[in-house]
């Protein structure tokens, strides 16, 4: 072994040492900055991306929405669903239903945070007794505590004693997905272990005043199916209600207007922040039903950013009126 | 083999020691940080010390138990609970919100529900409180008109720091009785909370205006960004009811800046300047969608009126108000 002094350092040494140090340092930060992505990684590379079945159904000209007006939701409901063919048209012997009703919240139904119990069984009712369904599945990712809001809004109750199942989100049940050409539903978690083994999927949603989207409807509605920190997405809100419309192709939409929260949305508190509009229309065109609904809400469809966000992305029409409605008044 | 083993100077040890202390302090820094994530600071009461939930946990009323334990939300959790609605509080200074729900011990079906928003200030619970006060809600006798109100099924009141609503799930007096005597616990359990007072809630609050309209917008009053801490309370003028609306500015000339960039906005959103003589040097007035806004300064500061029916009535509603800022102390 050779001997060296190691305090004898000449200051030739010295210098070609501290010179190799610097050109080290500065070759590391030249690196890094070669490799620095100030836009952080990508959400997911296009091989894994994953999508929601389509479940919408032909359309037939002169059937895509309509317009009733009364008090009882029961018979409006069934009133609007046969003007557009009848459930028979949107279910098939043997079918797999789910029902994506409002449950966000663990909110009694007279608040009118969510959506109406009687309403959500008469549609399970019609989709077994006319539409033949096998089973018909009841399911939402509320935002309080999951059990709790489905007793507390009485929806559990109601659509268990019309015979559908209710499916509690559970982590299995999410999937990460990304819509194709989204700027925000990129490798993210959504509630699809429902959807993946479904034919059919109908949305039921109150009309509410909303403080930050404007109003929340049959299209805010699928906003329940998002996963993780989804409260991240308020910033952004009307670009993620319209990605929501791209990436969830419903059968048939219920907008229920017989008692609209005109103010203090989406949560409410009280009576008086409801208002009777009497009215409930079924869609199979998401964006034209809550087009319509900004009438409940005395809103004009361009308060809504997202309407137009979702019409320019071909998810459906604001012009619900080319679509000729079909009214009727149950008195 | 010859060794050498040459003595390491002391100074170079003793600096080799100290870097590996630091690094050791701030890999244990680390270590501990990280198992100390977001740990909740308590919301302490100002005067008693005491954490607030401890105060709320015993406070039942009449014949009313606590049903679930005390639920705390903070910031990065809000939206778990009051979804859409969060981002409103977070802007306003939201520290926590407890909830619990309450039963009537001998009818399950009477139930409240206790939102119990910290909002730091005084000023940021008012302007929650404020902003979403129902029109035409009945006052509560245990609150200046401006600070409480009842509605159907639900009490809403603002005491200090501290936004609250009691909401019943059914309208019955029994349960009312219950929730007003649960707000008058907690306004006993606080005992130090001290309500806003401003010059312009003094002013807003006299003869001329509908007691309890004062609102305070903390943040995009009317509409517009530039537009902080302005209040608005109906004025009452010729059996009429006129939306006026006051801040009291840190200078004159940033009231008359905001004279200009509020005219800018309203130009920007298609207004049009009526040219016609004012009363005021500093007063101009807008038509906007049909109606008549008015705005100008009387010293510190900044008033005006907002979509009055014609211009004639908002010249007398501004002129009104006008002389009662003239007659102001403390300008």
């Amino acid at each position: 072994m050779s001997q060296q002094n190691k305090h004898n350092l000449s200051r030739r040494k010295f210098i070609a040492r501290a010179v190799k140090a610097g050109l080290s340092i500065a070759a590391a930060g030249l690196l890094a900055k070669a490799f620095y992505d100030k836009n952080g990684p990508s959400a997911q590379p296009d091989k894994e991306l994953v999508t929601l079945p389509d479940f919408s159904v032909p359309s037939v000209q002169g059937q895509t929405i309509s317009i009733v007006k009364g008090a009882d939701r029961v018979k409006t409901v069934d009133k609007a669903i046969e003007l557009l063919g009848g459930i028979e048209r949107f279910v098939k012997s043997g079918d797999i239903v789910v029902i994506k009703p409002n449950v966000a919240f663990a909110s009694v139904p007279g608040l009118g945070a969510t959506t109406n119990p009687p309403l959500v069984a008469e549609v399970v009712r019609l989709c077994y007794n006319r539409g033949d369904a096998k089973q018909v599945y009841v399911t939402d990712n509320p935002i309080n505590e999951p059990a709790g809001c489905f007793t507390i809004s009485g929806i559990g109750k109601a659509a268990t004693e019309a015979g559908a199942k209710i499916i509690l989100p559970r982590d299995s049940l999410f999937k990460p997905v990304t819509l194709k050409g989204g700027k925000l539903i990129k490798n993210w978690p959504v509630f699809c272990g429902p959807l993946m083994k479904a034919d059919k999927l109908i949305g039921i949603a109150p009309v509410k005043n909303h403080s930050r989207a404007g109003a929340s409807m049959t299209m805010k509605n699928f906003y329940g199916l998002l996963g993780g920190r989804r409260n991240i997405f308020h910033q952004d809100i009307n670009t993620i209600i319209a990605e929501l419309v791209m990436l969830v192709k419903p059968t048939l939409v219920i907008l229920d207007g017989t008692e609209s929260m005109v103010t203090n949305g989406p949560t409410g508190g009280s009576f008086s922040d409801l208002k009777r509009t009497d009215t409930i229309i079924a869609s199979c065109d998401p964006v034209a039903a809550d087009a319509f609904g900004c009438s409940l809400l005395e809103l004009k469809t361009n308060d809504l950013p997202y309407l137009a966000k979702a019409q320019a992305a071909d998810a459906g029409t604001v012009d619900y009126d080319s679509l000729k409605p079909l009214n009727a008044i149950i008195s | 083999m010859v060794s050498t083993q040459s003595k390491t100077p002391r100074h170079e040890s003793i600096t080799a020691i100290c870097l590996l202390a630091a690094l050791f302090i701030i890999g244990l820094s680390i270590i501990l940080r990280q198992f100390n994530f977001q740990t909740p600071v308590p919301a302490v009461d100002a005067d008693s010390k005491k954490n607030v939930e401890d105060i709320l946990k015993p406070l039942t009323s009449g014949g009313f138990k606590g049903l679930s334990a005390i639920e705390v939300y903070n910031p990065d959790n809000l939206y778990e609970k009051i979804n859409g609605k969060a981002p409103l509080y977070i802007e306003s200074g939201f520290v926590k919100l407890y909830t619990r729900w309450y039963v009537n011990s001998s009818n399950e079906d009477l139930k409240f529900q206790l939102y119990f928003y910290d909002m730091a200030e005084p000023q940021n619970a008012f302007g929650v409180f404020s902003t979403q006060r129902r029109p035409d809600a009945q006052t509560l006798s245990l609150f200046e008109a401006i600070f409480g109100y009842k509605t159907e099924n639900a009490l809403f009141f603002n005491y200090g720091k501290f936004y609250i609503e009691l909401i019943g799930t059914t309208q019955s007096d029994e349960l009312f009785k219950a929730m007003a005597e649960f707000a008058e616990k907690i306004k006993r359990s606080f005992p130090g909370e001290k309500q806003i007072e401003t010059i312009e809630t003094k002013l807003l609050s006299g003869p001329n205006f509908v007691p309890g309209s004062i609102k305070l917008y903390l943040a995009n009053a009317l509409g517009s960004e530039d537009l902080t801490n302005i209040f608005t309370a109906q004025l009452k003028i010729n059996n009429e009811k006129i939306t006026v609306f006051l801040s009291k500015r840190p200078g004159e000339q940033n009231a008359k800046q905001l004279i200009n960039s509020y005219g800018n906005f309203l130009i920007s959103l298609e207004a049009t300047e009526k040219q016609t003589s004012l009363p005021l040097d500093s007063m101009r007035a807008f038509d906007s969608f049909g109606t008549t806004e008015i705005i100008f300064n009387n010293g510190l500061f900044l008033a005006g009126i907002h979509e009055a029916d014609n211009l004639e009535t908002a010249v007398k509603a501004a002129t009104l108000l006008n002389q009662i800022l003239s007659g102001a102390e403390n300008k």
